[in-house]
């Protein structure tokens, strides 16, 4: 696990080079994409529906290929690094995605203990941080409730929990606010800052203009598949666009 | 490494599938195996007790009921003596009148040896080697030595049965190794379907950055633990319809079926069918659900 540590703190999180993306035969989703994504920064990703959100999330969380372009993860050209390798850089990422998808067999507890089952941590600990967590989040009473008998802000709150257990170095998150109203949204981006705070690099995928608005990040617009930044307006820490 | 405790979270019906397939499979397997195992027996004892000897008859009265008493004593020196001689043969026994009278009792009732009944005089002969012992070339010379005596191997006889039993062991061992196939082959396939319904938590648990072996060695420690207890089950139901087969078969030939028992070692083989299908799934299960996500990693 060590060679594909940070060899050096100040490399970039995330950095695309004229990335591509298109699946099969279909036309380009991503063109000529180039950013990087310093550490300890937050971004909101925007745009339309079908615009590549979704998918320029997907290369990030290293479930999608890119056609071509290089991508490097905490400083590693994902394309060199072999794949039975790849999950130790799967675990320093988390994604909360829109729909959740927490395992309806498992109640809230076990859905939020998962990531630190995988990693292999001793059931006393997992106890002892899991229940601080859906504390944290405002769960405690729930934890033992299974996903089906949860409203959808809970169950958002679960999947954040269940992300951010593991103390990600990046999060990435998929309209986390879509099913959720106005006051558990807000809830949730203050979670979000919390944990920007400690230190974990932030990716929001939003259509929510009042959500980047309150909180005044730099912004991936993404269009047609090109990208294109809208930085803070009084904030431009931690974020390059090339070209 | 996921507990045993705290497993892999999979939920699907493939696992109930799984359990009724192995036992089955090892309900089938158990009794076979037992037939076979007990067939195994009786052939053993055949080889070691009785094809490993002969009896040779000479008649103490000719076909034209003339009485050949003394010729026939010396005829049985004549062929003990040449019997000695063979490497092949390990002792020869003339059987007393009174042992002959034992023989003969179950049909002829007790009777005293004084008897004048035309009892021809017996030989036990026991064969060192019975392979190295060419019973065709005895018979020539036995028919030059004492033309009315008769030579009876009963390695002949029984090399019928014996290869009728050995051709009913080929046939279980072939339905074995025809049952170990087909429960791997509906381990994959079920593995496969599972790995199919279950590919959405799969996919969040790569995400969340779980190891190809670790998955594999969670799944199939689910399938050895669904197996086990369907091997069990297999066994708890074979075990009355052995008991069944052993009324039933207890009086035909009592010798037989006490040849044919098992032992506490043919006995464990047995009782390890449940481990031996449970480590099965084990492997086979590993060895799909590796190949089938390592493709995907």
């Amino acid at each position: 696990m060590d060679k594909l540590r940070f060899s050096n703190t100040n490399l970039p999180v995330v950095d695309f080079h004229r990335v591509h993306l298109k699946y099969d035969d279909g036309p380009f989703v991503l063109k000529n994409i180039q950013f990087s994504l310093e550490r300890g920064s937050f971004h909101f990703v925007t745009g339309e529906s079908g615009a590549g959100k979704t998918s320029l999330l997907r290369l990030m969380y290293l479930d999608q290929v890119a056609s071509s372009g290089r991508i490097q993860m905490f400083g590693q050209d994902i394309s060199e690094i072999k794949p039975r390798h790849l999950y130790l850089l799967r675990r320093r990422i988390s994604v909360v995605f829109q729909d959740y998808r927490l395992l309806d067999y498992l109640d809230a507890f076990d859905n939020v203990a998962l990531p630190l089952r995988i990693f292999g941590m001793k059931e006393k600990d997992i106890k002892k941080r899991v229940e601080e967590l859906l504390a944290w989040v405002g769960l405690a009473k729930a934890m033992k409730k299974f996903p089906s008998t949860l409203s959808g802000g809970e169950k958002q709150r679960i999947a954040i929990a269940r992300a951010v257990i593991t103390q990600p170095d990046l999060l990435l998150a998929d309209e986390p606010t879509g099913n959720v109203d106005d006051e558990m949204a807000a809830r949730i981006l203050h979670l979000f800052a919390e944990l920007n705070k400690m230190g974990t690099t932030l990716v929001i995928a939003t259509h929510n203009q009042a959500l980047i608005r309150q909180i005044n990040m730099p912004t991936l617009h993404l269009s047609g598949g090109n990208l294109e930044l809208i930085p803070a307006q009084s904030k431009r820490e931690g974020f390059h666009v090339f070209g | 490494m996921f507990s045993v405790k705290k497993p892999l979270p999979f939920h699907d019906a493939s696992a109930l599938f799984l359990i009724w397939l192995t036992a089955l499979m090892s309900f089938i397997a158990v009794l076979i195996l037992t037939a076979s195992l007990g067939m195994t027996n009786v052939i053993g004892y055949w080889n070691r007790s009785v094809s490993g000897s002969l009896t040779i008859q000479v008649p103490t009265f000719d076909l034209k009921g003339q009485d050949r008493t003394e010729m026939a004593a010396n005829d049985v020196r004549i062929i003990e003596t040449y019997l000695l001689t063979k490497p092949a043969v390990k002792s020869v026994r003339i059987l007393t009148d009174a042992e002959i009278a034992d023989l003969v009792e179950p049909w002829m009732g007790k009777m005293e040896t004084s008897v004048d009944l035309p009892m021809p005089r017996l030989m036990d002969v026991q064969l060192a080697q019975p392979e190295a012992f060419s019973f065709t070339e005895f018979q020539t010379e036995l028919s030059k030595m004492a033309p009315f005596a008769k030579a009876d191997s009963h390695r002949i006889w029984l090399s019928g049965w014996v290869d009728l039993l050995h051709g009913v062991q080929k046939v279980i061992f072939f339905i074995l190794t025809l049952l170990i196939l087909t429960t791997s082959v509906t381990v994959i396939y079920t593995t496969k379907s599972s790995l199919k319904i279950q590919s959405h938590t799969l996919s969040l648990l790569k995400m969340m950055g779980a190891r190809v072996g670790v998955i594999a060695f969670a799944y199939s420690c689910r399938h050895f633990v669904k197996a086990f207890f369907g091997g069990l089950l297999g066994l708890i139901f074979a075990f009355p319809i052995l008991w069944v087969l052993r009324v039933f078969l207890k009086p035909l030939d009592q010798s037989l079926f006490e040849t044919a028992g098992l032992s506490i070692v043919q006995w464990t083989v047995i009782l390890i069918i449940p481990l031996i299908a449970g480590v099965l799934a084990w492997g086979t299960t590993f060895v799909t659900v590796w190949r089938n996500l390592r493709e995907k990693a």
